[in-house]
């Protein structure tokens, strides 16, 4: 079954098109790699899924739901979880709090628990502290928690979004880059945490550079160039695409 | 000593300021400029109502609170729309609209002339009119401010606001209704300040738009970055700070021709100071950073 | 009637657009809302007041003089205050706050020197004007018109043709690349200072010569400068006059059926519609919304 299907999406800005006639379908419980050259429009389909970006034309559906109006904040909450290319953390605030703002709330983020500091909301908030710990276990960041995630390394950066992004428990993944600038060990750790995803039932989308990594991990490719898809199918398929080899010529060892 | 404690009456009422203004500024990270205009609204509402309706102060207080969330909740909206600097020059240019309105709605705040004459609280029919007994009151609205603020900001509620201060796309990006949250920041921080207002115009029993200048607004945005944005003892030590350590001047003997423009020259320079030494102020630890 | 709000609104407007445009220069390299700028129009008329009244000089050479001192200000405003933040790589909201500072600190500094009330740069009693299409004008009216148009230009043909001017607008639009080719950025920011607060010291004498002077002055005139510099398009000159004389007439046509007093409310409710509606101004380019 489809758990995202895109149509025909278009997206322009002044005069390029970062999204052309665009359309392809997710399975659920896969886990598919986008990839293209810089500037193929990856991040765009990101934007416009997650409702940052509203297309020019073209339909979204999430289970079999069209979301092409949500904002994004619904769109979250309906379970698509993302990441950001240029890693989105809350700085100045500590790891511990940055999963915490990954954790949805049942009552206790309202103005009225606030306020009269119920216990419903302590309780929740004792419950969530003890998940965002585990995550923070998940990806070995527990050791960090009270430090300010400003404070954090690039690569424990990456890692603590991911573990927010777990928080979320979204059923679908949208991971941009999420390898980008890693220390090969710390690599391995991301890809093996989104396998364990799959495992879990999750769907995965992920935009990732180097090619032998998505050959290795992913199901399904989607290419991109100039917002158009110019291939699709497995990793075998893709490596003797004669189009994706001429895309990628010179540029790298596909 | 009735001298001391007005000192401390009118410190009270600005660490109400202060304390409302920290929650959208220092917590949220919203660029207001106008906040003086709130207390304006509150100041207004209760003094007209007791002057020609003659109804109560404390009645007077609680409208005056609501009208300046309502102003609070418009106020808003363009902060959904509108980001930093330029949200900055909205904000402030909404308080000068509502100092313009204070000047010139003559027919109902009688302009420049002012005010004179609002009734003072009463508890069982006897005035609150000594300043002991008002700084019992005013102590009694900051300490609710101040728990009010608190618990707001210490919840998962106040770590959204957190997260919509540090990264707007992130709070949205993890489900949060972003907009709802800013919302309602300006209309609890509205309110207080409202309250504030109130509590001022009962107390000198005399109002006039040249209490409200937007001056008055970065007066109070001074405290709070003084004290630090996003730390409620901050914003006690910055108000306390900024409201006392200028009557010392006067101390001094020196004239009020000297002593305020001096006064205003000390304010200026400090916010200059801060803002290259010291941008978290005395004891905080946010501060504005370039994204 | 309607004839004299449009003359008012002229006068009024290039008076704006003087502000504007020197705020516009400084804005292009620095990239915040310089409010400090204000202070220094108002800066300028006291200079003015101080050397001709004070000193006798004669009154060109006080109006030249006050506005290289203007200049001087913009400068060490820029060192004392600014620049400090630059090397701190600070976001414009720190800018702004201590150009608030800077603001408060001077104009105080005005009001301790020469006091808080009312002073005035005219000499003599106010001529009788002449009749042009039914508004009346007076010689003072036609010299703030025509000098603060002819600043205006001069400060546009300055952008467009001089090397600075080349150079401030490269630093403006391609700061990297400014550096890349040798332009030393603190320098452009320097000259950029020193011309656009010359025209704020000038644009804050032109209209001492025909309303009273007080230390305050300097925060309306900013506010309608920025309230220009927006509707025009933050950055772009042309943009700066045509946002000056459209606040101008607006303002004075505003109040053709209601009182005088409502004219900072009509700025300012055109500032929240154009912020709302065109944040980007009438000849702005759209502003780039942030990538994610
Ligand atoms: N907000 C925006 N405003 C204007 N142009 C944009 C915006 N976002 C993306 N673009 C343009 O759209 C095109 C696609 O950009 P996009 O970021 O989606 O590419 P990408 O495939 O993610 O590239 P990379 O591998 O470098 O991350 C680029 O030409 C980019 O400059
Ligand atoms: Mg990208």
């Amino acid at each position: 079954m489809n758990i995202l299907q895109i149509q025909n999406l278009v997206k322009e800005f002044d005069g390029i098109k970062a999204a052309d006639v665009l359309s392809f379908e997710i399975e659920e419980n896969s886990i598919v790699a986008l990839v293209g050259p810089n500037g193929s429009g990856k991040t765009t389909v990101f934007n416009l899924i997650t409702g940052f970006l509203r297309p020019n034309k073209g339909r979204i559906f999430f289970e079999r739901r069209e979301i092409i109006s949500f904002s994004p904040y619904k769109i979250a909450q309906l379970g698509i979880g993302r990441t950001f290319q240029n890693i989105r953390l809350f700085p100045q605030i500590s790891v511990m709090d940055n999963v915490m703002l990954g954790l949805p709330y049942e009552q206790g983020e309202s103005l009225s628990a606030a306020l009269f500091q119920t216990k419903k909301m302590k309780l929740e908030e004792e419950k969530n502290y003890q998940k965002a710990e585990e995550l923070l276990k998940v990806v070995g960041l527990e050791k960090k928690k009270d430090e300010l995630a400003e404070n954090l390394s690039h690569g424990q950066r990456k890692l603590l979004e991911l573990a927010r992004i777990l928080a979320l428990k979204p059923k679908l993944f949208l991971l941009d880059e999420p390898t980008a600038g890693l220390f090969p060990e710390t690599k391995k750790v991301m890809f093996d945490l989104i396998r364990n995803l799959k495992d879990k039932g999750k769907t995965i989308l992920f935009i990732e550079h180097d090619i032998n990594s998505v050959m290795d991990i992913a199901e399904k490719i989607i290419v991109l160039n100039y917002g158009k898809k110019i291939a699709e199918g497995k990793p075998e398929e893709i490596r003797n695409n004669k189009e994706v080899q001429k895309v990628y010529l010179g540029k790298t060892n596909l | 000593m009735e001298y001391l404690i007005h000192i401390i009456i009118i410190a009270g009422i600005y660490i109400i300021l202060s304390l409302s203004l920290n929650i959208i500024v220092g917590y949220t990270g919203l660029a207001a400029l106008g906040h003086i205009s709130f207390a304006a609204i509150g100041a207004y509402t209760s003094s007209l109502l007791a002057l020609n309706f003659g109804v109560s102060p404390w009645i007077g207080l609680i409208f005056g609170a609501i009208f300046a969330s309502i102003v609070g909740l418009i106020v808003g909206f363009p902060s959904l729309r509108i980001k930093g600097d330029y949200l900055a020059l909205a904000t402030f240019g909404l308080g000068i609209i509502i100092y313009s309105i204070a000047r010139n709605w003559v027919s109902l705040t009688r302009g420049p002339m002012g005010l004179p004459g609002i009734p003072q609280f009463s508890i069982f029919g006897y005035e609150i009119s000594s300043v002991w007994s008002y700084l019992i009151l005013v102590l009694i609205f900051v300490i609710i401010t101040y728990f009010v603020i608190r618990n707001i900001t210490n919840s998962p509620f106040g770590r959204v606001l957190k997260g919509i201060r540090e990264d707007e796309i992130a709070t949205a990006a993890m489900g949060k209704n972003v907009n709802k949250y800013k919302i309602i920041v300006f209309v609890v921080g509205a309110f207080f300040a409202g309250i504030a207002g109130s509590l001022y115009a009962h107390y000198i029993t005399f109002i006039d738009p040249s209490s409200f200048t937007v001056m008055e607004s970065i007066v109070v945005l001074l405290m709070v970055v003084f004290g630090g944005m996003g730390s409620l003892a901050g914003s006690f030590i910055g108000a306390s700070v900024l409201v006392i350590f200028p009557e010392l001047l006067r101390f001094l003997g020196m004239p009020s021709s000297i002593a305020a423009p001096l006064r205003q020259m000390i304010y200026g320079l400090l916010l200059i100071v801060l803002m290259i030494w010291r941008p978290q102020g005395l004891i905080g630890r946010f501060r504005f950073k370039k994204t | 009637m309607i004839q004299q709000l449009i003359l008012s609104g002229i006068i009024a407007g290039s008076i704006y657009a003087l502000i504007a445009i020197g705020f516009t220069i400084i804005y292009r390299t620095i990239k915040f809302f310089n409010f400090a700028h204000g202070v220094v129009y108002a800066a300028g008329a006291y200079l003015a007041y101080a050397l001709f009244f004070l000193l006798k000089l004669n009154p060109i050479l006080s109006f030249f003089l006050s506005l290289a001192m203007a200049a001087l200000l913009g400068i060490a405003i820029d060192r004392l205050a600014y620049r400090p933040l630059r090397k701190h790589n600070a976001p414009s909201l720190i800018y702004l706050i201590a150009s608030f500072g800077v603001f408060i600190f001077i104009q105080n500094l005005i009001q301790l020197i020469f006091g808080a009330q009312i002073l005035t740069l005219r000499t003599g009693p106010v001529k009788e004007g002449y009749n042009i299409l039914g508004a009346v004008i007076t010689n003072i009216q036609v010299l703030i018109i025509g000098v603060s148009l002819i600043l205006f230009f001069l400060g546009w043909l300055f952008i467009l043709k001089t090397k600075l001017g080349k150079a401030i607008r490269a630093v403006s639009d391609d700061p990297v690349g400014a550096r890349v080719v040798g332009i030393n950025s603190e320098r452009i920011i320097l000259v950029a200072f020193a011309i656009g607060s010359a025209l704020a010291g000038a644009a804050g004498i032109l209209i001492s010569l025909e309303t009273n002077i007080e230390p305050t002055m300097g925060l309306n005139a900013i506010l309608k400068g920025i309230i220009a510099s927006i509707v025009g398009g933050v950055g772009n000159i042309p943009g700066a006059l045509f946002g000056g004389l459209f606040l101008g007439l607006a303002e004075n046509l505003g109040i053709w059926k209601i009182q005088a007093g409502w004219k900072d409310t009509i700025a300012f409710v055109i500032l929240i519609i154009f912020l709302l509606l065109r944040p980007s101004g009438i000849m702005g380019v759209k502003t780039e919304k942030e990538k994610i």
